[in-house]
C-alpha cells in the first residue's frame, strides 16, 4: 500500500530526467527509423512536383523561433523542392518573426542551388495587419510591399514584374504555428481566391486542419515534426527532421509507458482501498 | 458624441466589409478600409508599447507585487526598441548612427538582429522546450481512465501516441496479423479524417455562428465592451 502511494507521488524530477536522457541519446545512438509518407504530406510533394518549371510558388512563412524545429525544415525541403525544378518562389510574413525566421530557412538551398535573389526567389518580409493584411495583399502586392526585406524596391526585382496578386501564383504554401497564419490563408487565399493551397503546420494544431483537407481546400498538409521527416523522404533528401524522428519516437513510448503505468498503479490502488 | 462616433465609425466599417462581398462595385471601399487597418494595425503597436510602460510603471514606482519582472520586461523592451530604430549599425556598412536609412534593423549583422538570433531564439526555444517535460509530467499525474469518456480519450491518445511515430508503426507492421493493414492510414482515414474531423467540424461551425452574432451585436452597438466600460 505504501509502495503504491509513493509510485503514484513519484518526484516529478525522475521523470523529467527520463525524458532528457530519451530525447537526447537516440542523437548519439540512432535507430535510422523508416519514415512512411501519410496521403496529406504526399499532397504537398505532389502538387509541387506537377508545376512545370518557371511557375510561381507563395510561400508564408508565420512562425517563430519556439517552433522553428518543427516547422523550418518543412520550408527548407519546399525549397529543395522547388529550386532544382526551377520554379520561383517569393516569401512574405503575417507574423513579426517569421520574416527573421525566412532568413534562417532560405540560407542553405539558396547556397545549395546558387539561387539569385529578385530573380529566382524574393523575400518580402513582414507586413503588418495579420489576417487584414492578407486580404490587403490580395488586392496588389505593390500596393502593399514597396520593399523586399534588405529594403530593395520592388518595381526593380524581375521577378515582382510578374507578381500582380495572388492569381499570379501557382500554388501557395504556408508554413505557420498559430495565429495568424493557416486558417488565415484558408480563409482568403483558399476560400477566397480560389488558390491551391498547402499548409505546414505544428503538431499541436494538426486536427484543426483536418475538415480543410476532407474539403479539398488544402493541396496537402505538413504536420509537425513527422510531416517535415515524411517531406524529407519524399524529396530524397534528409534534413534535421528525419533523424529528430528517432527521438520523438522513444519520447512518446516513453511518455507512454509513464500514462500506462500511472494508471496501473491508480487501479491497483483503488481496488485496495 | 464621444461613443457615438466611435460607434457610427464601426458600423460604417462592418457593413463596407460585408457589403463588398455581395456587390463588386463596393470592392475598392473593401480594400481601402483594409489599407486603413495597415495602419491602424501600425498605430496600434505605439499605444500598445505606451500602455505597457504606463500600466508596469505605476507597479514599479509604488514598489507593487512583482516590480522586479516588470522593471525586466521594461528594460528589454525599451533595448529592443533603442537598438531597432536607432542603433542601425553594421560592419559591412560601417554606418553608426541614429536613423540611418540605409540599414534596416533587420539586416543581417545589426545588433537587433544580433539580439534577435542570440538572445531572443534561444529563449523561446528553451521555454518551448520545456513543455516536453510538463507535459510528460502532467499526463502522469493527470491522465486517468475514470469514466468512460476520458477512457475513450485515454484509449484515443495512446493510438494515436505510440502508432503516428517510426518505432509504433515498424512495431505493428511485425505484428501477426495487424502487420498487413497500414496503421497509418487507418489512424489517417477513421481517427484523423474521421471522428476528429468531425468534432473540428462541429466546433467550428459553433463558434463561426458565435462570431457572427458577436459581429453583428458590435455593428449595432449593442454589445460595446470593446469601448472600454458599459
Amino acid at each position: 500500500m505504501e509502495l503504491l502511494e509513493r509510485l503514484s507521488r513519484l518526484d516529478r524530477r525522475y521523470i523529467f530526467a527520463v525524458i532528457a536522457l530519451v530525447v537526447v541519446l537516440p542523437f548519439f545512438f540512432p535507430l535510422n527509423l523508416p519514415v512512411d509518407p501519410t496521403g496529406a504530406t504526399r499532397g504537398i510533394y505532389a502538387a509541387v512536383e506537377k508545376l512545370p518549371p518557371d511557375s510561381l510558388v507563395l510561400m508564408g512563412i508565420d512562425y517563430g523561433p519556439s517552433t522553428s524545429v518543427e516547422l523550418e525544415p518543412m520550408v527548407v525541403a519546399a525549397l529543395r523542392q522547388c529550386f532544382p525544378r526551377n520554379i520561383k518562389v517569393v516569401l512574405m510574413s503575417i507574423s513579426p518573426e517569421g520574416a527573421l525566421q525566412s532568413r534562417g530557412a532560405l540560407n542553405g538551398p539558396v547556397a545549395e542551388f546558387q539561387r539569385q535573389t529578385g530573380s529566382d526567389y524574393v523575400n518580402l518580409g513582414y507586413i503588418a495587419g495579420a489576417d487584414k493584411a492578407l486580404r490587403a495583399v490580395g488586392s496588389g502586392f505593390a500596393t502593399q510591399f514597396k520593399r523586399d526585406i534588405d529594403g530593395r524596391p520592388i518595381n526593380q526585382l524581375p521577378l515582382m514584374k510578374r507578381v500582380k496578386d495572388y492569381s499570379s501564383f501557382d500554388l501557395v504554401l504556408d508554413f505557420s504555428s498559430g495565429y495568424p497564419g493557416g486558417l488565415e490563408y484558408v480563409k482568403v487565399v483558399a476560400a477566397g481566391y480560389k488558390r491551391p493551397l498547402g499548409l505546414g503546420v505544428t503538431a499541436v494544431t494538426v486536427p484543426e486542419y483536418y475538415p480543410y483537407l476532407n474539403s479539398g481546400q488544402l493541396v496537402g498538409m505538413l504536420g509537425g515534426l513527422r510531416g517535415a521527416a515524411e517531406y524529407e523522404t519524399l524529396i530524397k533528401t534528409p534534413g534535421t527532421a528525419t533523424p529528430a524522428m528517432d527521438a520523438q519516437s522513444i519520447a512518446h513510448f516513453t511518455i507512454a509507458g509513464f500514462i500506462m503505468f500511472a494508471n496501473v498503479v491508480y487501479f491497483l490502488g483503488k481496488r485496495r482501498r | 458624441m464621444k461613443r457615438q462616433i466611435p460607434l457610427f465609425i464601426t458600423f460604417l466599417a462592418g457593413l463596407a466589409m460585408m457589403v463588398q462581398f455581395y456587390l463588386p462595385a463596393w470592392n475598392d471601399w473593401g480594400d481601402r478600409f483594409l489599407t486603413w487597418f495597415g495602419i491602424l494595425a501600425a498605430v496600434a503597436y505605439v499605444l500598445g508599447a505606451g500602455s505597457l510602460f504606463v500600466v508596469n510603471g505605476k507597479v514599479i514606482q509604488r514598489r507593487g507585487r512583482d516590480w522586479q519582472f516588470k522593471a525586466v520586461l521594461l528594460a528589454s523592451l525599451s533595448t529592443t526598441l533603442i537598438i531597432g530604430l536607432f542603433w542601425r549599425y553594421t560592419s559591412e556598412a560601417g554606418v553608426m548612427g541614429w536613423l540611418n536609412p540605409s540599414v534596416l534593423p533587420t539586416d543581417e549583422g545589426t545588433w537587433f538582429d544580433f539580439m534577435f538570433q542570440y538572445v531572443y531564439t534561444p529563449l523561446s526555444a528553451t521555454m518551448f522546450s520545456l513543455l516536453a517535460f510538463f507535459i510528460a509530467s502532467a499526463s502522469f499525474r493527470a491522465f486517468r481512465a475514470r469514466s468512460i469518456e476520458s477512457t475513450l480519450l485515454l484509449g484515443t491518445a495512446f493510438i494515436v501516441m505510440i502508432f503516428r511515430v517510426p518505432l509504433g508503426e515498424v512495431i505493428w507492421n511485425n505484428l501477426p496479423f495487424f502487420g498487413q493493414y497500414n496503421i497509418g492510414k487507418l489512424i489517417e482515414d477513421f481517427i484523423m479524417n474521421g471522428f476528429n474531423a468531425a468534432g473540428q467540424r462541429a466546433v467550428l461551425l459553433g463558434s463561426s455562428i458565435g462570431l457572427i452574432s458577436v459581429s453583428v451585436k458590435i455593428m449595432l452597438g449593442i454589445e460595446r465592451s470593446y469601448l472600454g466600460g458599459d
